[in-house]
């Protein structure tokens, strides 16, 4: 090999290991090495020889690729876990104690409602004098079914109100009129509207993950939390758009249509792979080493 | 020999070369290469390069007189120095260690 090849193969193997101030540099000294061979009396085969190929020397002065472990499936899924859980549960926390939609279920304690509505027998609310105190008893068919304390009547009427009652039911049989969404089936739906809010949190948890990746650099919570981190594919941070990408235009749009099912399946199959987020934007999921910091 | 082994050895080496005087590249090579024939020069040449950029070692380029070459000079800084004395105590108590073991 003459030695024009030598340095283009050398510089061409270089290029993209080191900047291209270090690379003018490396190939300045090699042929000055080359030249010192030369004149002690070498060919120029036997001189570019002895310095071995030139895609071994790149290698060798870019250093050995940094190590980078794959996060393991079992990480990534706690950390999916952390990250989306608690806004799913908070969103269906809030369904409970949305009024209108769920009001007989909070009316009655949630889980034993009746269903099929009731009749409220009795009902009772008392006041001290200078009206700062209001105790609030609702019983249907004999059986108290809420029994509220508020500071003042303004409150207690506010949680009547909530009930599609006022002051003067007081003591008078109500019906309850339950939701038509209520009358058909009232757990099913009830049980769809959970799984509805609960796709609508998965949503808003892909948009904030996105976010928070891309602004530290491949973290969330929960990959925080487990030591991984999404990164490109020699461990380099992402970007924010990248993170957008993947976390929220990929796994957030899935994961609304499915219920989080899409993400668990890619999550799933890609294991210390590559899932369909990691594809569109090119990324990967690895180990932070404990040393290293985070 | 093992390459491994030969590998590990080369900083000392180089940095024992150089303890006195800046020497240049090629000189470096052709004294190693007098002790391990079968190193590739671009192997010698990373460890200088290595050396360097972790400052045991500082480069400078000098006009050789009447016309000669531009070469670059290796010179062993003080930091250099300590790990040239730290590389040869590991390697005595290695040798030590070995001969114990009756190797």
């Amino acid at each position: 090999m003459k030695q024009i090849e030598y340095l283009r193969r050398l510089e061409e193997a270089l290029n993209g290991r080191m900047g291209p101030e270090e690379t003018a540099d490396v190939l300045r000294d090699q042929r000055e090495l080359i030249a010192d061979a030369m004149a002690q009396g070498q060919t120029e085969e036997e001189a570019v020889e002895r310095m071995g190929e030139p895609e071994i020397l790149a290698q060798e002065l870019a250093g050995a690729p940094r190590q980078m472990e794959r996060a393991s499936l079992g990480r990534r899924l706690v950390a999916y876990a952390l990250d989306t859980l608690p806004v799913v549960l908070a969103a269906l926390m809030g369904l409970l104690l949305f009024p209108g939609i769920t009001g007989i279920s909070t009316l009655t304690g949630g889980m034993d409602a009746p269903w099929e509505g009731g009749t409220i027998v009795a009902q009772e609310l008392e006041y001290d004098r200078d009206g700062q105190l209001a105790n609030m008893t609702l019983t249907v068919d004999g059986e108290i079914i809420f029994q509220q304390r508020y500071p003042d009547m303004a409150e207690a009427d506010a949680a009547l109100a909530h009930r599609g009652l006022s002051r003067e039911d007081i003591n008078m049989t109500t019906e309850v009129r339950p939701l038509a969404l209520m009358q058909w089936g009232a757990p099913w739906a009830l049980a769809g509207l959970w799984l509805m809010v609960g796709f609508m949190a998965l949503g808003v948890s892909g948009l904030f993950t996105g976010l928070v990746s891309g602004l530290t650099g491949g973290y969330t919570l929960g990959r925080w939390a487990v030591g991984i981190r999404a990164a490109g594919l020699n461990g380099e941070r992402l970007s924010l758009g990248r993170c957008m990408l993947r976390d929220t235009v990929i796994l957030c749009a899935a994961g609304c249509l499915s219920g989080g099912i899409v993400n668990l399946v890619s999550l799933c199959l890609a294991g210390s792979g590559q899932g369909l987020h990691d594809r569109a934007a090119n990324t990967v999921v690895i180990r932070v080493p404990r040393r290293a910091g985070r | 020999m093992d390459t491994q082994l030969k590998k590990g050895v080369l900083p000392l080496c180089i940095l024992f070369i150089i303890r006195r005087e800046a020497r240049y590249g090629y000189e470096i090579m052709g004294e190693v290469r007098a002790v391990f024939p079968d190193v590739y020069d671009g192997s010698i040449y990373t460890v200088l390069r290595r050396l360097a950029a972790d400052g045991y070692a500082r480069t400078e380029l000098r006009d050789e007189p009447s016309g000669g070459p531009t070469r670059k000079y290796y010179a062993i800084t003080p930091e250099g120095r300590a790990y040239l004395e730290q590389l040869r105590q590991s390697w005595h108590e290695m040798q030590d260690r070995l001969n114990r073991l009756g190797v």
